[in-house]
């Protein structure tokens, strides 16, 4: 509950924080402080203290996987405004504004993270998406932001439409007509036809929150069109809430009838993986190409919704965290580039050697390459999946999947390493390199040892 | 005991180690001494052991260096096998390897230091590999001698590297070797693979067990080996070629010991080939086809050299035809004999080219009598050796070879007899255009003609005495009873062979006169043709296809190398390049492929997005529908 | 705490180099890869029953995989090769100057640490780490400082690679399922195939096989390695050939075999054949090749193929010969790459076409070179005769297969072939006249005469006295021959 509130308070003190704060420079310090107020309430959270003692009647319900993913969510954003702050205030004359609409999507996301009904989710879902709509057309003078923004409202708005119709059968389906997901979970109704059809329409809607196939394809467009610093946190932190609300949804409400919609998941994720990777091949912009590895990634993330077990659990815990880290360090470096195309990295590591180091660890997680976070957030995925489904093919097609993903990301470091060439970047400061080289230490200490995240889920908190 | 044994094959491998870690500032006479001087303290410790073998209830001593390679049962020992046969052989190899080297020493005279004593380092490591060869206790130490004067001729033949035509001449050797070696091998693993061991005793103790067809198998395979070694069809034709190294290096290598080394190991297996009477006849035949083609092939050939490797080849027939008959003895004999006369020839053919500053082609040679008395009369004494004329050596050997042949099969008998008519005709062709006549060379030549310095015909001397008399040492029991000491000295290992248990006196009497007179009378007819008029037109008709070696190079080439050739260079170009790699680059490209074509979905229109996602939505729906049944 | 050195050694002597001079760095890495030597020396005189050569700390609890290594037989012949590799390689290539050196050597040092680390680790998943690990430091050396055509090479190396540690990453995984105790400790591994069906067998031995297979590699997944070694520099083609190929068949004796028998025992006569294809079909290719590194590559192709035959076999001599084999391959082909390198570095061509008469003005080299080069042919009193010797009496003997004699012989036939390309190297690039470019060579200078006759005193000792070093194989070999099938007799 703490965070929930906190960030709501914290988006409305940003929003009015340009009336009395002139400088762009403290508005993003006071953004930093309320990030790590929020962040520090949320751990305490987990730790029993909860500060606003307000009866839900049980439409929220939190457990340590919603704070746990709270947290790691909070640090991701936390490192985002450091690395970023500057770019975000420089997008537009309203900063303060900027902040408030993150602040805001964060406290969607925390209900998100504990929602139990359908209500909650719908109200997450949609105090995700609304400033998010602002946020890709923030950067008014810049027509292909403006576009991306309405793209993103009219297919959100489609995407919601069927959300609400999805809801509205499965409270036709359950007994007493209910939202609570245990009442959904032990509905005599479960599969019939019209559980099923608002299942599928849930699913949809969802599949385009985490831009799976074949509902994807507003990300590219979207992503492409929105400013740089808006994409990363689109691309991370948001996706990685609403995927926990995707996963908090199908594992309790629909987690024992695993066999109705299991099919269309297979489908989906099949379909993801092959769309996302191959179409990343071709493309000839990294910031684009990042938007396909984000589909491409989401593919691996629904193999813990295909198994919906402890290791999955687990596993897509560190999936989010890992891939928030490196995508985030990634588009910084990315800000920070003139040209955006792969050229345009050529001989990166001559010039800023620190900057096209972490760059490359952060792409060498993306790829999944032992010694990263991202291997063992891979492994994760596909142990669990072969734990409980046997899809033995699936896990091998998706391998052969991320060995087309090594091809697109390891141009990248080719193009800084292998090839000459004089990059445009302006100089960074010492304190960005300070914050990536943490960020890419975590990437590699997650890969070493992951178990300080994995098992803070099985730490009994009073 | 068994340290001078070790000090045998030791010595010239201490005289190798010395010759080439210091090639460089080695003094021509130093090497020479180093090279030769190793070689004749071998020779006299081998003329020491060899006194001990030859006492009366002699056992043949086994020394035991190291383990050499121990997996599991299979037990291979570096160990040496000291008994008469491998005694005699060490006798010859190191009596004719030294009186070489002297001659060497003069001969190489105009090599320049380091390559003078990489000369001599190159010639020690030949005598440690053969010494190593014959002493080995089993199969593999045989075949490490085996493989190592393999790898000595190669580096000996290709000794004046420059020419590339002699590298490709040893290339040549080393590779036709090779494929006989892998005969051997293969003959070794089956071997193990029978009686879980390579060890002489073991092997033989347990032949009798295994059925003839392992037995025929293994003793085939172990022949291919010979032929590859002992230059008999079908992998002789490295031999000739061969006769580009250094003179010497022919004498000792291509004549007198490394090719007698195939002889030896069937010597040394007679026991399994005993036991498969089908490779003896194998061998037998071979062997006779071998006498008769390189006969024919040495009629027809103008360069000294070249006539002397082919009755290398053809004499080495003869011992193979005894080998095949199951006279062991015998062949050893004519191993011996050869080993004497051919090194003769040889180095009296060095003499030669010696004085005629480097010409080998015998037409532009001639009347060399007045100018090499010496050469001259040795040179005759072993032409008269190997054409068999009584009591010269060759005469016992050869003879006591077709005798045996002719208890087994007369065809056999004729052949060699025939075969010994043109080894007659032949040498005594090469001697009379050679020494007879009048000089048909150059004035330079002519003016330069010299006989060789001490250091080259004293050997001569030595040989052509060997040559003489050396035959006595196993005269046939026809002539005296018991006087056959090379059949008693071998008996122990090889076995006494008594001809006269089958056919009469009379008949071997017979048989030796036939062969003898037959060739006496080619003697005498080929020295009365070409002293007046040698040959110098090309030959035309059946005499070019003699000449030209029945073109069985060409007929390899066409039929192996070139098909080789062709069929990987289709698998490089086609195979590798094409189809291999072809399928690994072309996924790479589908998935490029594929990327543009999926490029198009992302039209940018949102209606079109929405129309796909719809379809999706139906999609689904439609599967629901499906798994509902 | 000596495998804790092995790889704690050149782990931290990589990243410090990160932090070095471009000068210092040369000399570093050598003295580093010296001490890692002066360890497994250390190592190997120690009995194999010690307690120190053996480590084990849990890592990845909630894996339940840990961080155990181990040295044994097969790790320790193939720790001294890489331990006695990489000192040679640096300084016989000293006198190379690279750019950005510090980096080069450090890479150089990680890939040793990721190599050394794939033979004592003694976990399926610390294996799989340390495979990668291995990797990927010598990409990034051949695609930064190789030939001009480096990136595309390498790239295909590094895809090709990688896509089969993908395919034996599921199968590990689908194992560590099936072990009693759902974890990749070697023992358990050992004992997963108990449980595991025949059919399931028989495809998990293809998911993994196929990694180790590129690694070898064999035919027909083999078309990278041409390309790599032509484009990687001299002294990290020198790694890939010396020693990272060596991981492929280290993967199938410690992580193949015993862990999946019966599908390996199934499958046998298949991988087999397709070793003698690969062996013939490279020996075939490597007489045309007029690049020396091309040719070098394809007779290593040929040999590997031989030592993927000789595990297949499954008798002892076969395995000690493997054993043994693999380092002996290991020095061989690192002295032949030195020679090229240097012929390389004087005539700035390896095109055997535009070389001759070296003989005249390189002795030396010429004597080392032959000696080599017979080594590579396996001459008796070389280190490669012993281990073909063995590998194929191994062949000879197996109850594996019924084809054992048509193996052999087929399988023999290489011995012919690699005479013919490798001599006709040695005419065409020594032996006839010199040429204009050739007639101002000179010979091998001071280290790299003495870094090769090193090399030639190792081919000729392990030649004449092999003992030793099979004997050090014999803990390893045994534990296969316990776990691997034969056809029932």
């Amino acid at each position: 509950m703490n965070s929930i509130i906190l960030s709501a308070v914290l988006g409305v003190i940003m929003m009015f924080s340009g009336l009395f704060l002139k400088k762009s420079s403290s508005i993003h310090v006071l953004a930093i402080l309320g990030m790590i107020l929020l962040l520090v309430v949320a751990i305490q959270d987990m730790s029993g203290m909860h500060y606003f003692p307000v009866e839900t009647h049980n439409m929220l319900y939190f457990d340590v996987f919603g704070l746990l993913v709270n947290c790691t969510i909070f640090s991701c954003t936390l490192a985002y405004f450091m690395l970023n702050a500057r770019d975000i205030t420089s997008v537009g004359h309203n900063p303060g504004e900027y902040f408030a609409l993150i602040f805001f999507v964060l406290c969607g996301i925390s209900i998100a993270t504990s929602f139990n009904s359908l209500l909650m989710l719908f109200l997450s879902i949609e105090i995700i998406s609304i400033p998010l709509y602002i946020l890709t057309g923030s950067d008014k003078r810049n027509l292909k932001s403006n576009e991306a923004s309405l793209k993103y409202f009219l297919m959100g708005a489609f995407s919601t439409g069927l959300m609400l119709l999805g809801i509205a059968f499965i409270y036709g389906a359950t007994d007493r007509g209910s939202f609570f997901l245990e009442d959904i979970a032990s509905s005599r109704s479960m599969g019939s036809a019209m559980m099923t059809t608002g299942l599928i329409l849930l699913l949809c809607s969802l599949a385009f929150k985490v831009s799976a196939a074949p509902f994807h394809f507003w990300t590219p467009d979207v992503y492409d069109g929105a400013p740089t610093v808006f994409t990363s946190f689109m691309a991370t932190i948001v996706k990685a809430g609403l995927f926990i609300a995707f996963i908090r949804l199908f594992k309790d409400a629909f987690g024992d009838a695993k066999g109705v919609w299991q099919p269309f998941m297979i489908i989906i994720t099949v379909a993801t993986l092959f769309i996302g990777n191959i179409t990343a091949v071709f493309q000839q912009s990294v910031k684009r190409m990042l938007a396909y590895s984000s589909i491409a990634q989401v593919g691996f993330m629904l193999f813990a919704l295909l198994s919906l077990n402890s290791l999955a659990q687990e596993g897509i815990l560190l999936y989010i965290t890992v891939y928030s880290i490196s995508t985030i360090g990634l588009f910084a470096v990315l800000t920070r580039m003139k040209d955006l195309s792969f050229e345009g990295f050529n001989g990166l590591a001559n010039k800023e050697p620190l900057l096209a180091a972490t760059a490359a660890i952060f792409l060498l997680s993306l790829a999944g390459i032992p010694l990263t976070g991202g291997f063992l957030a891979k492994y994760y995925m596909i142990a669990s999946v072969m734990q409980t489904n046997h899809l033995l093919w699936l896990v091998i097609f998706a391998l052969l999947c991320a060995a087309v993903s090594v091809y697109y990301y390891f141009r990248v470091i080719q193009a800084m390493y292998f090839k000459d060439g004089d990059p445009q970047s302006p100089a960074v400061t010492p304190a960005f390199k300070i914050l990536l080289v943490i960020l890419a230490g975590a990437v590699i200490l997650l890969g070493i040892a992951p178990q300080l995240l994995t098992d803070r889920l099985y730490i009994i908190y009073i | 005991m068994n340290t001078l044994i070790c000090l045998v094959s030791l010595l010239p491998l201490i005289g190798f180690l010395l010759n080439g870690l210091f090639r460089k500032s080695m003094p021509k006479a130093l090497a020479g001494i180093i090279g030769s001087g190793t070689i004749l303290v071998s020779f006299i410790i081998t003329l020491v052991i060899f006194v001990q073998v030859k006492k009366e209830g002699f056992e043949p001593i086994t020394v035991n260096l190291f383990p050499f390679i121990t997996s599991d049962t299979l037990k291979i020992g570096f160990s040496f096998l000291i008994d008469p046969l491998s005694t005699l052989f060490m006798l010859i190899i190191t009596g004719v390897g030294f009186l070489i080297h002297w001659y060497s020493t003069s001969y190489m005279h105009e090599e320049s230091a380091p390559d003078y004593a990489k000369y001599f380092c190159y010639l020690n490591l030949f005598v440690f590999f053969m010494l190593l060869l014959v002493m080995g206790a089993n199969y593999v130490i045989l075949f490490i001698g085996w493989e190592g004067v393999g790898l000595c001729s190669y580096l000996l033949i290709g000794y004046w590297f420059k020419n590339l035509d002699y590298g490709t001449a040893a290339k040549k050797a080393f590779v036709m070797n090779r494929i006989g070696d892998l005969g051997f091998l293969i003959a070794l693993f089956a071997l193990i693979s029978q009686f879980g061991s390579v060890n002489f005793d073991e092997v033989f103790s347990k032949a009798p067990t295994a059925s003839t067809q392992f037995i025929t198998c293994v003793t085939l395979l172990l022949f291919i080996g010979a032929t590859g070694k002992s230059a008999q069809i079908p992998l002789y034709t490295w031999l000739p070629d061969a006769m580009a190294g250094p003179t010497p290096v022919s004498a000792l290598i291509h004549a007198a010991t490394m090719v007698t080394a195939g002889i030896y190991m069937v010597a040394r297996s007679h026991v399994l080939y005993n036991l498969a009477p089908f490779s003896q006849t194998v061998v037998a035949v071979i062997g006779s086809a071998t006498i008769i083609l390189a006969a024919t092939i040495a009629v027809k050939q103008n360069d000294i050299k070249k006539v002397l490797a082919y009755s290398t080849v053809s004499q080495l027939g003869y011992m193979f035809l005894g080998l095949g008959v199951g006279a062991y003895t015998e062949a050893v004999f004519h191993v011996m004999t050869h080993a004497f006369f051919k090194a003769l020839l040889f180095l009296g053919a060095g003499s030669v080219i010696h004085a005629m500053s480097g010409e080998q082609d015998i037409r532009s040679m001639g009347g060399l009598k007045k100018y090499l008395p010496i050469t001259h009369i040795t040179f005759l004494l072993g032409c008269l050796a190997i054409a068999g004329i009584p009591p010269f050596s060759g005469f016992f050997s050869k003879d006591e070879i077709l005798t045996a042949a002719y208890e087994r099969n007369p065809v056999y008998y004729i052949v060699g007899v025939a075969g010994a008519m043109l080894t007659a005709f032949y040498m005594f062709r090469l001697y009379a255009t050679t020494f007879l006549g009048g000089f048909r060379g150059t004035e330079k030549q002519q003016h330069h003609l010299h006989e060789s310095p001490g250091a080259m015909t004293i050997p001569l001397i030595a040989l052509a005495i060997l040559a003489t008399v050396g035959g006595f040492l196993g005269i046939p029991e026809v002539f005296a009873k018991n006087s056959n000491w090379l059949g008693h000295f071998l008996g122990p290992v090889l076995g006494e062979h008594a001809p006269e248990a089958s056919i009469s006196v009379s008949t071997e009497w017979m048989l030796m006169g036939v062969s003898t007179v037959l060739a006496a009378s080619m003697v005498i007819y080929a020295w009365g043709r070409f002293s007046k008029k040698p040959e110098l037109d090309t030959p035309r008709g059946i005499g070019k296809w003699m000449a030209d070696k029945w073109y069985v190079d060409e007929i390899y080439q066409a039929l192996i190398v070139r098909p080789l050739k062709a069929f990987s260079g289709f698998l490089d170009n086609v195979m590798e390049k094409g189809v291999i790699d072809g399928v690994v680059n072309g996924t790479g490209r589908l998935v490029q492929y594929s990327s543009r074509q999926l490029r198009y979905l992302q039209s940018g229109q949102v209606g079109g997005y929405v129309l796909l996602m719809v379809i999706g939505i139906i999609a689904l729906f439609v599967v629901q529908l499906f798994l509902r049944k | 705490m000596v495998p804790v050195l092995l790889i704690g050694i050149p782990l931290l002597g990589g990243l410090i180099g990160f932090s070095l001079k471009d000068i210092a760095a040369k000399g570093w890495s050598l003295l580093i890869s010296l001490l890692v030597l002066a360890v497994i020396l250390f190592g190997i005189s120690l009995p194999s029953e010690s307690s120190s050569l053996l480590f084990n700390v849990p890592w990845m609890g909630s894996l339940n995989s840990h961080f155990a290594i181990g040295l044994d037989g097969t790790g320790k012949i193939l720790c001294l090769l890489t331990a006695i590799a990489f000192p040679v390689i640096f300084i016989s290539t000293w006198s190379e100057t690279y750019a950005r050196a510090k980096n080069f050597y450090s890479l150089m040092l990680l890939s040793l640490t990721g190599l050394l680390g794939v033979f004592l680790a003694a976990d399926a998943l610390l294996f799989y780490f340390f495979w990668e690990l291995a990797l990927i430091p010598v990409y990034f050396l051949a695609s930064q400082w190789g030939g001009e055509k480096r990136i595309a090479a390498t790239f295909k190396f590094f895809i090709y690679t990688f896509l089969g540690s993908l395919m034996m990453l599921v199968a590990i995984i689908y194992i560590y399922f099936h072990t009693r105790d759902h974890s990749f400790s070697r023992n358990s591994f050992y004992n997963a195939h108990l449980l595991i069906q025949g059919e399931t067998q028989s495809w998990l031995f293809w998911l993994m096989f196929v990694a180790f297979a590129v690694k070898m590699p064999i035919f027909p997944f083999h078309t990278w390695q041409p390309d790599t070694y032509e484009q990687a520099p001299t002294a990290v083609t020198m790694v890939l050939s010396g020693v990272m190929v060596k991981m492929g068949v280290f993967g199938v004796l410690r992580w193949l075999a015993p862990v999946l028998p019966l599908g390996t025992y199934l499958w046998g006569d298949t991988v087999s054949t397709l070793c003698i294809i690969g062996m013939i079909y490279a020996s075939l290719i490597a007489m045309r090749q007029n690049d020396l590194k091309r040719l070098v590559a394809y007779s290593s192709i040929a040999h590997m193929g031989l030592m993927c035959l000789a595990i297949f076999a499954t008798t002892r001599a076969g395995l000690e010969g493997v054993n043994i084999q693999m380092f002996n391959h290991g020095i061989n082909i690192i002295g032949l790459w030195i020679i090229v390198y240097l012929i390389e570095k004087q005539f700035g061509t390896r095109k055997i076409s535009e070389l001759g008469g070296l003989a005249s003005t390189a002795p030396v080299l010429t004597m080392m070179m032959v000696v080599i080069t017979l080594a590579n042919v396996a001459l008796p009193l070389t280190n490669a005769f012993i281990g073909e010797f063995l590998m194929f009496t191994g062949i000879f003997l197996s109850k594996a297969t019924s084809y054992n004699v048509v193996f052999t012989v087929t399988a023999a036939i290489t011995v012919i072939l690699s005479a013919v390309y490798m001599l006709n190297m040695i005419q065409r690039v020594f032996y006839g006249e010199t040429n204009a470019l050739t007639a101002r060579g000179i010979d091998a200078r001071g280290y790299e005469k003495w870094i090769l006759a090193l090399l030639v005193v190792i081919i000729l000792a392990v030649g004449v006295y092999p003992q030793p070093l099979i004997r050090l194989t014999e803990d390893s070999v045994n534990l296969l021959l316990s776990k691997m099938f034969t056809r029932p007799t």
